[in-house]
């Protein structure tokens, strides 16, 4: 019934084709860079991670001089005041900067190892093995992780910023397993994949040559989004006190300054500093998010952009 | 009576870089007449049946040219105006009947919210209505109260199909509605709309790449290729003596041709970029008959006896019959 | 039946997963947690009183039976809602004082999460239907804001700045000081003037959340093919827009609800404590701070308890609002 002959469509490109790696990224790239939203979060993102490197330079003081008059509000000598133990808040947040991103994309990475793990084996595989991955997957997307986390993280023995790490990563990568395996589970009966499968590669190189690359943008999107929960995740710990209340970082700063009554003394740039920068380093994740979005779904793109 | 004149319409897509889907095109649809259109996928045949009704989607756009529908020019129409004229005027149906029915509602909500956003109806009217459509396409009037996932493929096409005639249209515009069914099916639905012709009047353009059940079907066909109308003939007599190498070659590729012992061919080649400025005759690189000046002068659509063609070489050949009355 | 029954499987796979881990956390961490407890207690370097131990290890139930036996005996317990004592709140019993601040979180998280849900479904559904228009952007960049925000963080500038400064809104706690829970009307509406705040933070702080997802989906729904024909059949706008986009565009944020329910949750835990709310989140911190084991666990429980019961009750209202899961009822 069907000329088949006479069916080839304009663009002349009607099967997916595996793409080069450098390829995929030269085309995130730009997309991200011609989306304003994912334009804007990449500008604010290269602003903290320049800060975070540099904080302890441009940092007006040392976080360990605590020379200072105590609890007193912004001034011009301090722009957002001191702590109660006379520390400068300005120069606590430019070096707090570090580790506060540090976390977050140590989360970002631990998680999206972990759900690259789950979610490409089940995604993969078929039978028990997926069941099993799936129904952990699912079970860990509905537990509440912060309740678990306080839990965890009270009778884990001793306070320190990598074991906070380990443990929100531990918890958070279930949203990426399941967006990843659905994604897997739809490239593995495409055509370009059972091709090579037929020309005998092996699983790994399959998944390393040919599905990989086809989905690096959700994988850098769950990146992301994790590490935005890892973020708020570790300050919401760190607040509770339950991270290491000696290092310096925005959820250590915001814990100190409940403790010490801030906002009732007047210190409100003690607490609204660290929190303002949380949600702009945060808003700038979910911005670029808005981009991948786009790219995994070009019903997003907007006809004017 | 012309019900449907399109004069000159072009359809791109995009703004930087566009895709000129449809180039120029005109066509009439006489009150009552069955118009089929048709050509391989990407010549525009789809773009060209959703600019018609307005439905072009972004980015998508119609560049210029007019449509006018029953005296309204519906290209210089706002939306709000247009809505009321909207399936009582034209109505369609769509490529695939899986996904043009809302998940969520019963079909019977589907028939009704038309009929009461059109005009003041009594539930009983709806109903009755909605009877005699479903008997039209012969499915059972229990459909009414099912829901889409319910129903086969082929139902849910017939149902959306019976959804077209709700109102009386004047036109109906069908793309590819036999596609994604097999050949059962696909032969009913033709069977259902000739017999619905016999009962009620409405002009139809039927778009499918499928010019074999398109010519047991229409009055007239329209052929397009690359975005351009490339010939149009009745659909008797282009079967006989199609004109257009290309509508030739569509002739040749039917299963049908093999019988008469000719063997089944494709056409070679691929369609041009429509990205680019055509230059000469688009088909020319895929033309078994072409000559040089096919390569620089771009043919326009001249009249062929009753029929109309685009084609430098095989218009000059000696006119057939006496009848030189141009449509 | 049968997705019912699924769902049903699920849930309760779901709770034996956190008991099974609320059991194994304590018993796998280095060290037996009462001796760290004492040690806490007595300072450190000072000997550990065998006696006092034992006490402790019977307070928190732990004993040198074999694990299984442990594991069936603590199953026994929590079934039973038998959680042990509390420690900070002695001799009051863990399920004494989760019961005291369960009815708080239920009406202040559950009603604003219900709450946040619904204005931003609604608000996405506008932000899409007026897509890159100037209410789309607007709504659009502030919630990638508003998403990033800690809830706590919000909620103490919100205390500074409407409790503290303009002090419109009472600083702490559910009620005034000095009343006591009564059903009168004037306590109602100290509760509801107490609640307000807290709730007004949760609200916009998860509402982002629920608006972009929404906003999504509803972009994708206004690609489908029955969406065009709508559009052809020359339905009203409005219609077109809560028929036939927003009534599909809604299902996966319900299922949307799963995955994010516990987020908001813990972000609503965080909000208590700033208020010093007397619901689960404030005696969880409480436990925390104080280290009281057997309190935290048992409010862990409840909260995943109270947490797949919401999730439970979305699935059950997906089955009303998608007729294609409705069907397995037949």
């Amino acid at each position: 019934m069907n000329t088949t002959t006479v069916q080839v469509s304009t663009n002349g490109s009607v099967t997916p084709t595996r793409p080069a790696w450098a390829e995929v990224w030269l085309m995130i790239i730009k997309t991200l860079w011609r989306n304003r939203k994912s334009r804007v979060g990449l500008i604010l993102l290269a602003v903290f991670v320049f800060v975070a490197c540099t904080g302890h330079l441009l940092a007006p003081y040392s976080v360990n001089d605590s020379s200072f008059a105590t609890s007193a509000g912004p001034s011009a000598r301090h722009w957002l005041g001191t702590t109660q133990a006379g520390q400068d808040v300005f120069s606590e947040l430019l070096v707090g900067t570090a580790s506060s991103i540090i976390t977050s994309f140590s989360v970002g990475a631990i998680a999206t190892i972990l759900a690259m793990l789950i979610g490409i084996t089940s995604g993969y595989v078929t039978g028990w093995l997926d069941d099993v991955l799936s129904f952990i997957t699912n079970v860990f997307l509905v537990m509440p992780g912060l309740p678990l986390l306080i839990v965890l993280a009270s009778y884990a023995p001793g306070k320190n910023l990598v074991l906070i790490i380990f443990i929100v990563g531990f918890t958070s990568w279930p949203w990426g397993a399941r967006v990843l395996r659905s994604q897997v589970s739809t490239l593995r009966t495409r055509d370009f994949v059972i091709a090579a499968r037929l020309a005998g590669d092996s699983s790994t190189r399959i998944l390393v040559r040919e599905i990989l690359p086809n989905m690096l943008s959700l994988v850098i999107a769950g990146f992301l989004g994790s590490a935005l929960f890892g973020l708020l995740t570790a300050v919401g710990l760190e607040f509770l006190g339950l991270g290491d209340p000696s290092q310096v970082s925005w959820g250590s700063m915001l814990y100190w300054a409940q403790n010490a009554g801030a906002l009732m003394n007047g210190q409100w740039g003690w607490i609204l500093a660290p929190g303002l920068c949380i949600a702009i380093f945060g808003m700038s994740l979910v911005l670029i998010n808005f981009g991948f979005d786009e790219i995994s779904n070009p019903r997003l793109r907007g006809d004017n952009e | 009576m012309t019900l449907v004149a399109v004069q000159d319409l072009s359809v791109d897509y995009g703004r930087l870089k566009p895709v000129r889907a449809v180039r120029d095109v005109s066509l009439t649809i006489a009150e009552n007449e069955f118009v089929g259109l048709v050509g391989e996928s990407g010549c525009g045949k789809s773009t060209l049946g959703f600019a018609i009704a307005r439905l072009e989607r972004p980015p998508a756009r119609i560049v210029s040219g007019r449509v006018v529908i029953d005296d309204l020019d519906w290209t210089n129409t706002d939306a709000k105006t247009l809505r009321p004229h909207r399936w009582q005027d034209v109505s369609v149906v769509l490529q695939s009947g899986m996904n043009a029915l809302n998940p969520v509602m019963t079909i019977g909500s589907q028939f009704r919210d038309v009929m009461v956003q059109h005009a003041s109806v009594s539930p009983d009217e709806v109903l009755q209505r909605s009877y005699e459509v479903l008997d039209m396409v012969n499915v059972s009037r229990q459909v009414i109260g099912r829901y889409p996932h319910e129903l086969s493929g082929g139902m849910k096409q017939r149902v959306v199909i019976a959804m077209s005639m709700l109102l009386r249209p004047r036109l109906i515009i069908m793309d590819e509605p036999t596609t994604a069914l097999d050949m059962v099916v696909q032969r009913q639905i033709l069977e259902n709309l000739k017999r619905i012709r016999e009962q009620q009047s409405f002009s139809l353009l039927f778009i499918s790449h499928d010019l074999g059940l398109v010519l047991e079907l229409v009055d007239r066909v329209v052929v397009m290729y690359a975005g351009q109308v490339v010939e149009v003939q009745d659909a008797e007599s282009l079967l006989d003596s199609p004109i257009h190498p290309y509508t030739r070659a569509l002739l040749r590729s039917l299963p049908d041709a093999q019988r008469d012992g000719g063997t089944f061919e494709g056409i070679p080649g691929t369609p041009p970029d429509l990205r680019e400025e055509l230059r000469g005759c688009a088909f020319a690189p895929r033309c078994p008959l072409v000559q040089a000046k096919c390569q620089t002068t771009s043919p326009p659509l001249v009249a062929v006896g009753t029929a109309q063609v685009r084609c430098l070489v095989t218009s000059q050949e000696v006119p057939r019959g006496s009848d030189h009355t141009v449509r | 039946m049968r997705y019912f029954a699924r769902r049903f499987t699920f849930l309760i796979g779901t709770l034996w997963v956190a008991i099974t881990l609320n059991f194994l956390i304590p018993r796998l961490m280095p060290g037996n947690p009462a001796s760290v407890m004492m040690a806490k207690f007595m300072g450190r370097g000072q000997p550990i009183n065998p006696a006092a131990l034992h006490a402790i290890e019977v307070m928190l139930g732990i004993s040198h039976a074999s694990l299984m036996s442990q594991y069936w005996q603590y199953l026994g317990q929590v079934v039973r809602f038998n959680f042990g004592l509390s420690y900070t709140q002695f001799p009051y019993s863990v399920r004494y004082v989760i019961g005291q601040a369960l009815p708080w979180t239920l009406g202040l998280v559950g009603l604003s999460t219900i709450l946040s849900f619904i204005i931003g479904t609604g608000l996405g559904i506008l932000a899409a239907w007026r897509r890159n228009k100037m209410t789309d952007t607007i709504v659009t960049s502030l919630s990638a804001f508003t998403n990033a925000f800690p809830y706590f963080w919000f909620a103490l500038v919100a205390v500074y700045f409407l409790s503290f400064i303009h002090n419109w809104f009472p600083l702490t706690g559910a009620y005034a000081i000095g009343t006591s829970p009564t059903f009168s009307i004037g306590f109602i509406l100290d509760v509801i003037h107490h609640g307000f705040l807290p709730a007004l933070t949760i609200v916009i702080s998860s509402m982002g959340g629920w608006l972009l997802g929404m906003r999504n989906n509803m972009i994708n729904t206004l690609g489908e093919d029955y969406v065009l024909l709508a559009t052809a059949k020359g339905l009203k706008n409005r219609w077109v827009a809560g028929m036939y986009v927003a009534r599909n565009a809604i299902l996966p944020n319900i299922t949307g609800f799963a995955m994010a329910l516990g987020f908001v949750v813990a972000g609503s835990l965080l909000t208590e404590v700033v208020f010093a709310y007397p619901g689960i989140g404030y005696a969880l911190y409480n436990a925390v701070i104080n280290e009281d084991y057997p309190l935290m666990q048992g409010i862990f429980l409840i909260i995943v308890l109270c947490v797949i019961v919401a999730n439970f009750a979305a699935d059950l209202l997906y089955v009303l609002v998608d007729p294609r899961v409705r069907r397995g009822r037949a």
